[in-house]
């Protein structure tokens, strides 16, 4: 298969180091939860595409994985989210300061729900809403009048179509299309791919981009094409959602923007893989407090000015109270050196 | 975003990279340096006046370093102004201090008109590179770009067909070349400045490094904090991606005329690395982005300094945010907040005081009445600048987008004494000394406001901001293609204003070192080249 990297002006053999980032990603071994932290820092001679590459390789992983989708957690999620509204955003007189307020939270819960095929209909969290029982209430006017509709529990057939409004619709609408999995297979070859996941959003896996911001990272993921039946860009095959031009609504790996003060383009659960592009994606990474548990594979380039590696130098240092450093040494690209920093676990 | 990076990758399959360090031995470039040293080595560097004195001296050396330009008045001009009033050293610092002094001005003089050796040897480099169809690219500062280019013109080589590297960012975009030619010894401050990335992320097998002899690469330059490099064994720098091999090619360079001896005192005077030596005047200098305002004024932040951004076009929320001085974009105003006051000032002009209009006035009598014995006056008075003249000229210039005025507090303060505006006035309901209420207004003028009781930068910020997104319909329809805008914004809970100066950048540029105290100061940007 053949690769440009500057956007089909030329065009080369897939070369070996795009193979390697491609199965760094797809072999990484995915941890769900628990103690043990692992984070991969890949140095870099310069800036390239390799984050988007790694993150290409883990999510085809995670579309041959059956459990690499939200279903299972869907409903505490719209309990959860649920609770903070009712709990939390509904009263609140700050719209929305977090930092102001210390809430704990980091985004607003408007308390309105969408369903995937009627994504301009608005449902609202009812204070009907029993937490004790994990009874889920919503009505059709945010006075709490109008129809309403009452969910016991997980079981619901239809809880999978409902999706809280700052969020993305788990699994695609009728209108919608689905993961071309002809695009995965052309690059890894046959792989398994659990058809459920093709039309269902995953929010496990997330790339942080760099501090020039979420559009700046689409425009440079856009210059990486691969060759094949459709030639398809990175920007085009990474499912974050609405980098597609609109092709579907999925979103299999969240984006974290990385610039200001770090924000998650749109609701998320904890992810259990950062994959971080640069060393304010990393430094980011390392505060944002829903990424605390995640693995992360950084890939940061050496051409900085003195003082930002001085910082760099300084984070890592500062990781060594709680992360053992292991030198990898060289990757298996030339000129790319790896450490990991693996957190001490208390025995 | 590197867009080969598959050629990038396949340089490291490379086993060793040669750096040729040719070292040119120029007898009076490396006798003005060693009179250079013999009077920074008597100086008493505790002392204000003395440093200075070492500042200028080092501003000398690291021009010297990296320049390819020939010599010319500005070497001579730049020595003499090393102290303020040459005729009088002798007495005030003594013989030793003196004769060196007197040496360097004189071998100064000898050079004036005389083609640089570095610019010879560039030019050399790059037809022998051409010649042996090698694809190169240049390093060297970018004040020195212009002469750079001048001097391969004059080799009649064609300077447009040329990549010259000067920042970490045009290394960034440089694609894979055979060969570097980095002009001056790789340092981490001052115009020999080099990213470390030359070393540690190399885009090229060789570098052909021009540089004057015992002046050294400065040895902590190629940090990297993942990748580390070492230099254990002389002529080699090492790391686990990267083996530089150093082969160092002395240089002669004849001088057929006589140089003047050193005085008995200083015939001892070895030549050392001096960069080294004078560094320490600028250590605890931090680093800083400078952002050019107009042609002659600019600010300098620190990198992560927040400030708030207005975006002419924009529309709603876009119109203003606030970000990190890094990533502000050219073209773009920042808001710097004037000095606050409330409703019942008599006057109501909040920030507008126009006591620069009564010392602007009394400073062009004085110095058009009188001019040496103004200028005279000022001297004995202690305000010891350089360049007295053009700065007094300077003063009296009208208020654009700053108030032209003294850098420094101390120097304004003794310009009103000579003026004679010493009675004290009552500025803003408090009983001051004219300067003083003057120098509230030139700080303010500059973004150095401090409000009165309300450094709460949050709040500032998010009024700042909330103002600008309601003013944007005004602010559009009024900026027209100014560079400055003024406007007042509500701030508090007391009925207060802030009068607030939108001034657009027009360049973001990082790479400067310069005292925690200058910082977020609109400054001359003659001034503000000192740090880079």
């Amino acid at each position: 298969m053949e690769i440009s990297e500057d956007s089909g002006q030329t065009w080369r053999e897939m070369p070996a180091w795009v193979s390697y980032f491609l199965d760094l990603g797809l072999k990484w071994p995915r941890r769900n939860s628990g103690p043990g932290r692992t984070m991969r820092i890949i140095s870099t001679p310069t800036k390239t595409h390799a984050a988007g590459l790694v993150a290409l390789g883990a999510v085809s992983a995670d579309l041959a994985n059956p459990t690499a989708n939200d279903r299972n957690r869907h409903y505490d999620t719209l309990l959860s989210y649920a609770r903070q509204h009712l709990h939390a955003c509904k009263a609140c007189k700050l719209r929305c300061r977090p930092d102001i307020r210390k809430c704990g939270y980091t985004s607003e819960a408007s308390g309105i729900l969408r369903h995937k095929d009627r994504p301009l209909a608005k449902l609202f969290v009812s204070s009907a809403t029993d937490f004790q029982v994990k009874k889920l209430c919503f009505s059709a006017k945010a006075d709490g009048s109008g129809a309403k509709t009452t969910v016991e529990g997980p079981e619901w057939p239809h809880i999978f179509d409902y999706y809280e409004s700052e969020g993305i619709p788990l699994s695609l609408g009728r209108s919608a299309g689905r993961v071309d999995k002809d695009d995965y297979e052309q690059i890894f070859g046959s792989i398994n791919f659990c058809e459920a996941n093709l039309s269902t959003s995953y929010s496990s896996l997330c790339f942080a981009g760099g501090a020039s911001g979420q559009t700046a990272s689409q425009n440079e993921m856009s210059s990486f094409i691969f060759k094949g039946k459709k030639s398809k860009s990175l920007a085009n095959l990474l499912p974050i959602y609405g980098w597609d031009d609109g092709a579907t609504e999925l979103s299999r790996l969240i984006y974290y923007n990385s610039r200001g003060k770090g924000t998650f383009a749109h609701a998320a659960n904890s992810p259990n893989l950062v994959i971080a592009d640069g060393m304010d994606a990393f430094a980011s990474v390392l505060s944002e407090k829903k990424l605390k548990s995640a693995d992360v594979i950084a890939l940061v380039s050496r051409i900085h000015e003195r003082d930002k590696m001085e910082e760099f130098g300084a984070l890592l240092e500062g990781q060594s109270q709680w992360y053992d450093r292991h030198e990898l040494g060289s990757s298996g690209v030339p000129g790319c050196f790896e450490i990991e920093l693996r957190k001490r676990v208390a025995s | 975003m590197n867009r080969d990076a598959t050629s990038l990758f396949d340089t490291y399959l490379a086993d060793r990279r040669i750096i040729v360090r040719r070292e040119l031995e120029f007898p009076p470039v490396a006798e003005f340096r060693k009179s250079l040293i013999g009077i920074f080595q008597q100086l008493d560097r505790a002392d204000e006046r003395q440093g200075d004195i070492a500042v200028r001296i080092w501003s000398i050396i690291s021009r010297l370093m990296t320049s390819t330009a020939s010599f010319d008045r500005m070497l001579p001009d730049a020595t003499e102004c090393i102290f303020i009033s040459p005729k009088t050293i002798k007495e005030n610092w003594g013989h030793e201090i003196w004769a060196n002094y007197d040496r360097a001005v004189s071998i100064a003089y000898s050079l004036v008109g005389v083609a640089n050796p570095l610019a010879q040897k560039m030019a050399e480099s790059v037809q022998e590179l051409i010649k042996e169809s090698r694809s190169f690219a240049i390093y060297c500062p970018k004040v020195e770009i212009p002469e750079l280019q001048r001097s391969l013109a004059e080799a009649e080589l064609d300077p447009s067909g040329v990549k010259v590297v000067s920042t970490v960012v045009d290394y960034r975009e440089l694609g894979v070349v055979d060969t570097i030619i980095k002009v001056g010894p790789m340092r981490t401050q001052g115009r020999a400045r080099t990213t470390d990335s030359l070393l540690t992320s190399p885009k090229c097998n060789s570098i052909i490094q021009l540089t004057w002899e015992k002046t050294p690469d400065e040895s902590s330059h190629g940090y990297d904090p993942v990748v580390p490099v070492t230099r254990e064994h002389a002529g080699r720098i090492k790391s686990t991606l990267v083996d530089w091999q150093v082969n160092v090619e002395p240089v002669v360079i004849e001088w057929p005329h006589p140089i003047p001896a050193p005085a008995p005192e200083a015939s001892a005077l070895q030549l050392t690395d001096d960069l080294s030596l004078l560094s320490g005047a600028s250590r605890e200098f931090r680093s800083a982005v400078l952002l050019t305002l107009d042609a002659e004024y600019g600010m300098l932040c620190a990198p992560a300094t927040k400030m708030v951004v207005y975006h002419l076009g924009q529309e709603g929320e876009n119109c203003a945010d606030a970000r990190s001085v890094a990533t502000i974009e050219p073209g773009s105003y920042i808001a710097v907040a004037g000095a606050y006051a409330n409703d019942s000032e008599a006057d109501g002009e909040v920030g507008a005081d126009n006591y620069s209009q009564v010392w602007k006035k009394k400073l062009s009598e004085a110095a058009e009445s009188a001019p040496l014995g103004f200028l005279q006056k000022l001297e004995q008075a202690g305000l010891d600048l350089v360049g007295l003249r053009s700065s007094t000229r300077h003063w009296m210039q009208p208020t654009s987008t700053v108030i032209h005025a003294p850098q420094k507090r101390g120097h304004f303060e003794i310009l009103c004494r000579v003026l004679g505006l010493t009675y004290a006035l009552n500025h803003r309901g408090v009983s001051m000394p004219f300067w003083r209420a003057a120098w509230a207004e030139i700080s303010a003028s500059r973004g150095e406001a401090i409000l009165e009781g309300m450094q709460n930068a949050d709040m500032l910020e998010s009024s700042v901001l909330t103002a600008l997104r309601q003013l944007n319909g005004h602010i559009k329809s009024e900026i027209g293609q100014s560079r400055k805008f003024e406007v007042k914004i509500p701030f508090g809970d007391e009925g207060g204003y802030l009068p607030l100066a939108l001034h657009k950048v027009a360049e973001v540029e990082s790479g400067y070192r310069a005292p925690d105290a200058e910082l977020r100061k609109i400054l001359q940007l003659e001034f503000i080249q000192q740090w880079q």
